[in-house]
């Protein structure tokens, strides 16, 4: 086992850096699911596309941190095409239809970015000063890797704050709990919900920007992280934010020791701890659906 | 009644023109190979190299027995049983003669597992593990070198430079066949001549890994100065941009097990300078086969020629002189003529062993660097530091 300081510093904010990235990108599908139940399986071609659009605006001359504010209005446009035009007209029937649906849009998705973008990985370039190696102390470390954690504290704070103090917010966490209610006291539910399912899109654009200086960006990037952003929901509980934000960092701290210390088994162990954890909280940490 | 007996005459002898089999319909049949390559997910970029390289041998070869080649490509998806069942599909529905591509070393594996049912030539332009030698009188490993080949041209060439021999190696392998065989072969090699390793059981990553911090954090633990690494093409700018950011690359040398593709090393830009590895084709090689393969590439399809691209024509080029050779569609004809086959290429000569099925080649061990001003754009190049001969990588025949 490694006993130098610098490998057990970096080791700490690898697992906070994976637990976060997790988080960034699982956010959206999570409350897509809280407000709409709908497990939108499009999710990660979403973020794929997020990852797509910045690297064509950032290609094509456009300031990183412009690039992360346009690319993810640009997913957030193409959520709502596709909530309008497919997602809506099934919204009420079982959810294997929404799942299949989804699934057939994500395979969709994957087939238009390689056919715009090609399979050529690419990165999204960042300013130079994002991606220097800053030192604590003696110890090197990426400075992306702490934007990374800056603006999931950002886009979680302003999540936070949407929820808690706006009237938006208020709606939506009433919707999420009896929406016939809702629509009772003449509030448009359908317009709710639309508005949610964007957010889960801009929110995926945002993971995809994000994560393209670091991953590569390529067609079937989004279903590589899908199944990882699965696992942070069901640990934390469907639907449920706080219970997200202790699952992502769970499920990065577990995979990032598990690659160091039993290597070959490293995604064994997450599953096995998601295991367990469904067998004692069936519902996952703080129950499914506590959309707060 | 004469235009009755007219018309019939005519009827009959266009209809013995249509017979299938007739010698005159036949002629004019193209001759179709199935061309099972990854073109989805994350080896697709390799697999688009590969196909560009046979659909450009096809090209320049235009014909064989004199009827016009036609390729039919298949997206065999890196999967194993996705690559069976586009091979049953290509010989047993489309009626291919023969099986041309497959990228990985488990699809590979798989096809050729398959061979006495389909019953035609396989020949890979990609696989690389050692259990493709005379795994099959069907199967033949034509353009790529194999693990082992590798392995001997980098033990050589680190056994050779001062610098690199004085180090120690960390490895890391892709977690399939493949990136076993490739981390197994240097293993041993390199122990048996005496060249340093932090990690005889090596790492295995999982194939899923996006996040490489933890490996990061590992190798700059172990206090090495060298890395082997065993991982997939795709994957190599991912975790040598990751590695840059972490300060690991002006740590260590890295050697490529798996020669990344130019592409590949495009997307990863600055940090992927300094990378030590073996390959086949370089559009640095100073020959004018290899100026003319490179100059054809770039005309055909606007993109840096690929080392996996012009391992694709030779093993295409290769597949349809034996078929003149063997003087016909027939299987068997076409697997014997493939046996000791030759070719003189954008790499030099190359040859088929009877022996094992598998090629004997030159190649060049190679550094990346900054590429000088060049026609294809290219950021990169893989800059040629030694000529290795095909005597000097074996195995031995």
């Amino acid at each position: 086992m490694p006993t130098d300081l610098t490998f057990w510093v970096q080791t700490f904010f690898n697992c906070l850096g994976l637990g976060s990235l997790l988080l960034l990108i699982a956010i959206g599908l999570n409350i897509i699911y809280g407000i709409n139940r709908i497990v939108n399986l499009a999710h990660g071609s979403l973020y794929a596309l997020g990852a797509y659009f910045g690297y064509t605006l950032v290609a094509k001359g456009l300031n990183f941190f412009l690039a992360l504010v346009l690319a993810p209005i640009l997913v957030f446009g193409i959520g709502l095409i596709l909530e309008r035009s497919i997602i809506a007209r099934i919204r009420t029937r079982p959810m294997l239809y929404t799942l299949i649906l989804t699934y057939g849009v994500s395979v969709l998705l994957d087939g238009l970015m390689k056919y715009f973008w090609g399979v050529q990985p690419r990165f999204i370039s960042t300013p130079s000063f994002l991606s220097q190696t800053i030192h604590l102390g003696s110890i090197p470390y990426p400075f992306y890797r702490f934007f990374i954690l800056i603006v999931t504290t950002a886009v979680m704070a302003g999540l936070m704050f949407l929820l808690g103090k706006t009237k938006m917010g208020i709606t939506m966490r009433a919707a999420s709990h009896i929406p016939e209610m809702v629509s009772v006291l003449g509030i448009n539910m359908n317009l709710v919900q639309v508005l949610v399912f964007g957010m889960g899109c801009f929110l995926a654009g945002i993971g995809g920007v994000i994560a393209g200086p670091l991953l590569t960006v390529y067609p079937m990037m989004g279903s590589e992280m899908l199944i990882s952003c699965f696992i942070v929901l069901v640990i934390g509980g469907l639907g449920s934010l706080k219970g997200a934000v202790i699952a992502a960092l769970l499920v990065g701290s577990v995979q990032t020791l598990g690659y160091i210390f039993i290597t070959d088994y490293a995604m064994v162990v997450v599953y096995v701890m998601m295991a367990i954890i469904l067998s004692f909280m069936p519902r996952g940490i703080l129950g499914e659906g506590k959309f707060e | 009644m004469k235009k009755v007996i007219f018309v019939t005459f005519a009827f009959f002898v266009c209809s013995l023109l249509l017979v299938p089999g007739n010698g005159w319909t036949q002629d004019k049949k193209p001759v179709k190979i199935g061309v099972p390559v990854t073109l989805s997910g994350m080896g697709a970029q390799v697999g688009v190299d590969n196909r560009n390289g046979i659909v450009l041998a096809a090209k320049h070869k235009k014909t064989v027995l004199g009827r016009p080649i036609e390729l039919i490509i298949e997206d065999e998806e890196g999967k194993p049983e996705v690559g069976v069942r586009k091979a049953e599909k290509l010989v047993f529905k489309d009626g291919c003669i023969a099986i041309l591509g497959v990228v990985f070393s488990n699809v590979g594996l798989a096809v050729a597992g398959e061979a006495d049912k389909l019953k035609v030539p396989f020949l890979t332009t990609n696989v690389m593990t050692p259990k493709f030698y005379g795994i099959n009188k069907y199967v033949f490993r034509c353009g790529q070198l194999a693990d082992d080949q590798t392995a001997m041209g980098h033990v050589m060439g680190i056994a050779a430079d001062p610098d690199l021999s004085k180090r120690t190696y960390y490895v890391l392998a892709d977690d399939y066949a493949w990136g076993h065989s490739c981390a197994e072969s240097f293993i041993d090699l390199a122990q048996k001549k005496g060249i340093k390793i932090s990690n005889p059981k090596y790492d295995n990553a999982a194939l899923t890994v996006a996040d490489w911090s933890p490996f990061i954090s590992k190798v700059s633990a172990a206090g090495v100065d060298g890395m082997y690494s065993c991982l997939r093409s795709p994957v190599i700018p991912r975790f040598t941009k990751q590695a840059y950011e972490f300060g690991l690359m002006k740590k260590i040398k890295v050697v490529a097990g798996g020669s990344p593709s130019e592409a590949d090393l495009e997307a990863g830009g600055e940090a992927e300078v300094g990378m030590v590895t073996v390959c086949c084709y370089s559009w640095d090689i100073d020959t004018p086969a290899s100026k003319q393969f490179a100059k054809a590439y770039w005309e055909e399809f606007k993109a840096v020629p690929p080392s996996q691209g012009a391992q694709a024509y030779v093993g295409a080029m290769m597949l349809f002189n034996a078929i003149e050779k063997a003087g016909s569609t027939d299987a068997d004809k076409i697997a014997n003529a493939l046996k000791g086959a030759t070719y003189n290429g954008p790499y030099g000569q190359v040859r088929i062993s009877p022996k094992d099925n598998s090629m004997r080649t030159p190649a060049v061990l190679t550094e990346t660097r900054l590429a000088p001003p060049n026609p294809y754009g290219a950021k990169i190049i893989k800059k040629v530091l030694v000529n290795l001969t095909p005597e000097q990588l074996g195995p031995p025949e």
